[in-house]
């Protein structure tokens, strides 16, 4: 028998072994490191839209869980790995000191839609959006947001101009509770993270009547 | 009245006498109808005897002295034969078989007549026999070693069905030639009402000569494949099996039965990982922020009844569109799924939130949802909660909020809630906040999971904790080789590293195998499932479910509520030290480096640096309190622990099983030096020094190596998996052992040479015996 008749027969049993048989290898973890030094990963303002609710909600991605009627739906570029999402804990996303709940996974895109809850008369430029130590978001309180706000300046957190801002953000919406708000972040998750379709399509789930 | 006395006649047969009265040796005497029977008194030889028969116990005060005796109304006094020259009056006969006597006591005292009046009579000990229903275990396995039969409930279809009957426990059986019948399950009403046999197996009854001697040589098989699994949404086929001695085809005289009683005497179940009878429905839908939900339901849902409820909240990042192998599986059994978004991202308490809001708007809408397909036809009182990842703790937080009163649910109590079942679950929260409780808990976990991966350099990511927890019936499985995102369908990554990965699609067919049996039992109280969660996988697991693939390794554990029914002998919760057991007993032992604790590893790594619990994450590094044993032995002999029986808890006659849990200690030089499953004996000892040993892997496998997998410091090996075992207590006493259950003396567990593996280093917690 040639070799190369000896490789074809090989091939084939591996390959009918491949059929049926199981993966039986080692796989390095899928998961990335999680950063050592979340203030470096930089988050880039791309869009924000100013919103206000009719039914005020509730911002239950911070301790003191406090309602709000207004804010801003970002659209942000982000380090993928960042927002990798893992059961431990994770870099939490501020704006200034308040936390940025996030709707979508960004893992591909590095497109991240957020509902960043503020007053109605707040300028978007005094949130500067930085990633924080890992934690759960709903454990951070004031004492430390304001904590992770410092530890970001002091490792150069970069604020953007009022200009800068004012230039990627587009005219208020209103909605009349946080459901359609959210449908609204499924519209903007559809156009900026086309890969996560599943995600917008559980979002835009029809409504019981 | 009439029947009390015909009763007592049968009892006496002939006649009977005193001074020292037993029945069947015994004072206290538990016994089937039909069976053979003997008096035996002792007295002056020559004396006549006097019976005295009633139905209380007494004891009277009367003649001058106290009978245990009632002395009621019904008290029957019978004249019996005088004692002969040896001093003992003994008469054999058989009970009666009547199914009004089941549960019957009578009590006797007998009188030897040695003086002229009552007052002079030589009075005997009270004695009692309380009558059963002629019901045993028949069906079964065969073993290769002894007890070389295990009495089993369910059987696969297609796979041969076996029967054993051993002559030393029913010694009527010897000689005799009976016709073996495998009949539909009737209830015990419905066995009252109808005694005729109709056998379902293709070949018809069987005529089968039983020799008497060994449990061996009355072993045979009565169906080879023939009889049908199909249960349509339950699982499993009931079935009766029958033993018609007099071959007169009903169920009388001293037959013997498997399944007299309102359960089946065996269940012929088919492959769990096929989809059960109904087509499923898949809806999506929203009630509005965080109450997406995706359901799946049978598309007869109109025809069925009301169906028990599954909530499957998903784990961070995931999505819950992701758990259609769940959903799609128990709905074409019957079951309604329902997998909602779950806030996970913020953390578990918000996730046990939309847990906890999500069932609510559920159960509060279903006369909109889906058009009200599905009103009236949800049981609510059987619920089970699944969580994934930060999920699993989810749901076990939502328990806890009920539990402590902080959350008050509106259409639905926590009673409600049969089930809390978690899968890689995280453990942020920590014992306060994040247990199940009294609830009845579940755990599945990959040995590969990349994510929440076990290691012991964190509390968050030590799946096990939560089982430690829980205080209540529990279960577990863990799987070899399977990752973190193996356990949804949401495509990506498996979230795996190790060896000998399993993958998503394989886990799947696990999981499908596994949830329907986990479901059955736990909400359905289906008895057919009992077997899939304790017994060794690699002797009794679906056939879809990953057989003949050597990645495959799956450990189980299941322990009934200890707080019924059950004898803890030694689950080192209390009395601290390994030489008092939990039940206050002694402990002896000749293995080393014996030590009970928390079950923690206390150094954030596997490495073999000497700590006592190494690999151990059932307890995480303060609040948690669960506790077992470590010990080793190290070949040159064998080595034992013996756990003595406090005095006054002899009589374990009244239970089922004997059970423990076991784990191999990871990267241990005892562990590693041979990978594979360890084996050991259980030898059980009574009062007169009657003994009986059993090698555990005699029922499959036996304790399971741990997971090959490096990190979490130096070598390989990942943490300890315990591993129930379970044996039958009459298995202990196949063959006339001579084991007297009514009278245990010691519990041994006996290592080395001879009685299993030559050395090893193991953990072992929850001894006890089970009724179920």
């Amino acid at each position: 028998m040639n070799l190369r008749i000896l490789f074809v027969i090989l091939f084939a049993l591996a390959a009918a072994v491949g059929v049926t048989a199981y993966t039986g290898d080692t796989e390095t973890a899928a998961l990335a490191p999680l950063p050592v030094d979340p203030a470096a990963g930089e988050v880039e303002l791309l869009l924000a839209r100013p919103f206000q609710l009719d039914t005020p909600a509730v911002h239950v991605w911070r301790a003191e869980q406090p309602e709000y009627r207004s804010g801003w739906v970002l659209v942000m570029k982000v380090d993928p790995a960042m927002v990798a999402p893992r059961q431990t804990y994770e870099p939490v996303l501020f704006a200034g000191t308040q936390t940025v709940e996030r709707i979508n996974r960004a893992q591909l895109s590095g497109h991240l839609v957020g509902i960043l809850p503020a007053a109605p008369d707040a300028e978007l430029a005094d949130f500067p959006l930085f990633f924080g130590e890992p934690a759960l978001p709903e454990q951070v309180d004031a004492t430390r947001a304001t904590q992770a706000l410092a530890t970001a300046r002091d490792a150069g957190l970069s604020v953007a101009s009022k200009s800068w801002v004012a230039e990627r953000t587009e005219s208020p919406v209103r909605f009349r509770d946080v459901s359609d708000l959210q449908l609204f972040a499924a519209d903007l998750i559809a156009e900026w993270a086309p890969d996560e379709q599943e995600l917008v399509d559980g979002l835009r789930a029809p409504r019981v009547r | 009245m009439r029947a009390i006395s015909l009763l007592i006649l049968c009892l006496l047969g002939t006649s009977a006498q005193a001074s020292d009265l037993t029945l069947n040796g015994q004072t206290e005497l538990h016994q089937l109808m039909a069976s053979p029977f003997e008096w035996r008194v002792t007295g002056n030889p020559g004396d006549p005897v006097v019976a005295l028969i009633d139905v209380a116990a007494g004891p009277t005060a009367i003649f001058g002295t106290s009978l245990d005796i009632g002395f009621t109304p019904n008290l029957t006094v019978v004249m019996l034969p005088v004692i002969p020259g040896d001093g003992s009056l003994e008469l054999s006969f058989s009970l009666p078989s009547d199914p009004m006597f089941d549960g019957f006591t009578l009590y006797a005292v007998a009188g030897v007549m040695s003086g002229p009046s009552p007052m002079s009579y030589d009075w005997s000990n009270g004695a009692s026999v309380t009558l059963h229903d002629r019901d045993m275990q028949l069906a079964g396995e065969e073993l290769s070693g002894y007890p070389h039969f295990e009495y089993v409930t369910s059987f696969f279809e297609g796979n041969p069905l076996d029967i054993a009957v051993d002559p030393s426990r029913f010694p009527e059986i010897a000689g005799r030639t009976g016709d073996v019948y495998v009949v539909a399950d009737k209830s015990r009403a419905e066995w009252i009402a109808d005694p005729s046999l109709v056998d379902l197996t293709s070949g018809g009854a069987v005529t089968l000569a039983f020799p008497g001697g060994t449990l061996s040589a009355n072993r045979f098989q009565v169906d080879l494949n023939s009889l049908s699994g199909d249960g349509g949404e339950n699982l499993g086929v009931p079935y009766d099996l029958v033993i018609d001695l007099n071959q007169n085809g009903m169920l009388d005289g001293d037959d013997f039965i498997d399944g007299y009683g309102d359960h089946a005497g065996l269940y012929i179940v088919r492959d769990t990982t096929k989809a059960g009878p109904y087509s499923v429905v898949e809806a999506l839908y929203s009630g509005g922020s965080l109450l997406g939900q995706n359901l799946f339901y049978p598309s007869n849902v109109a025809s069925l009844g009301e169906l028990p409820l599954v909530v499957v909240s998903h784990g961070n990042g995931h999505n819950y569109q992701w758990y259609d192998h769940i959903g799609e599986h128990l709905a074409s059994y019957g079951y309604v799924v329902m997998s909602h978004q779950n806030n996970t991202v913020p953390g578990i308490e918000t996730a046990s939130t939309t847990t906890l809001t999500n069932t609510d708007y559920f159960l509060g809408n279903l006369d909109s949802i889906e058009g009200g397909v599905l009103d009236g036809h949800i049981d609510v009182s059987r619920m089970m909660w699944i969580g994934h990842s930060r999920g699993g703790e989810g749901v076990a937080r939502a328990y806890d909020r009920i539990f402590d009163g902080t959350w008050s649910p509106v259409n639905y109590t926590i009673n409600d809630v049969k089930l809390v079942s978690s899968i890689a679950p995280t453990n942020f929260l920590g014992p306060a906040s994040a247990n199940p409780h009294d609830a009845p808990y579940h755990l599945w976990t990959g040995g590969s999971d990349a994510d929440v991966n076990g290691c012991a350099n964190s509390n968050i990511v030590q799946t096990f904790t939560l089982l430690g927890r829980a205080l209540g019936e529990r279960s577990s499985i863990s799987l070899h080789g399977v990752g973190h995102g193996d356990f949804h369908n949401g495509g990506g990554s498996s979230v795996a590293t190790g060896p000998c990965l399993v993958g998503r699609p394989n886990t799947h067919k696990i999981v499908r195998g596994y949830i329907l049996p986990l479901a059955e039992h736990y909400v359905r109280g289906n008895p057919a499932a009992r077997d899939f969660l304790w017994r060794q996988w690699e002797r009794f697991s679906p056939r879809g479910a990953g057989g003949g693939n050597p990645c495959v390794a799956v450990d189980l554990q299941h322990r009934p509520d200890p707080r019924a029914d059950t004898f803890v002998l030694d689950d080192f919760q209390t009395n601290a030290g390994v030489g008092l057991s939990s039940a206050g007993g002694l402990v002896l032992f000749t293995v080393a480096n014996a030590q009970d604790g928390v079950l923690n590893d206390p150094d954030g790594n596997f490495s073999n640096d000497g700590d006592a619990f190494n690999g151990f994450t059932e307890a995480q590094d303060n609040g948690d309190v669960s506790r077992g044993m470590v010990f080793e032995f190290t070949g040159g002999g064998t080595s034992l622990i013996d756990w003595g029986i406090p005095d006054g808890m002899n009589d374990v006659s009244g239970y089922q099983y004997l059970n423990l849990r076991a784990a191999q200690a990871t990267r241990d030089s005892l562990t590693t030096a041979v990978l594979g499953d360890l084996d050991f004996s259980v030898v059980l000892t009574d009062g007169e020094g009657n003994s009986a040993s059993i090698p555990i892997s005699v029922y499959g496998g036996g304790i399971e190596e741990p997971y090959q997998r490096s990190g979490c410091g130096s070598g390989v090996g990942w943490a300890n998996e315990f591993e129930t075992i379970r044996i039958r207590l009459t298995d202990f006493t196949t063959d006339g052992s001579g084991l007297d259950l009514r009278d245990l003396a010691v519990v041994r567990l006996l290592f080395g040479p001879g009685a299993g593996d030559s050395a090893g280093r193991l953990g072992l917690d929850d001894l006890a015996f089970t009724l179920h």
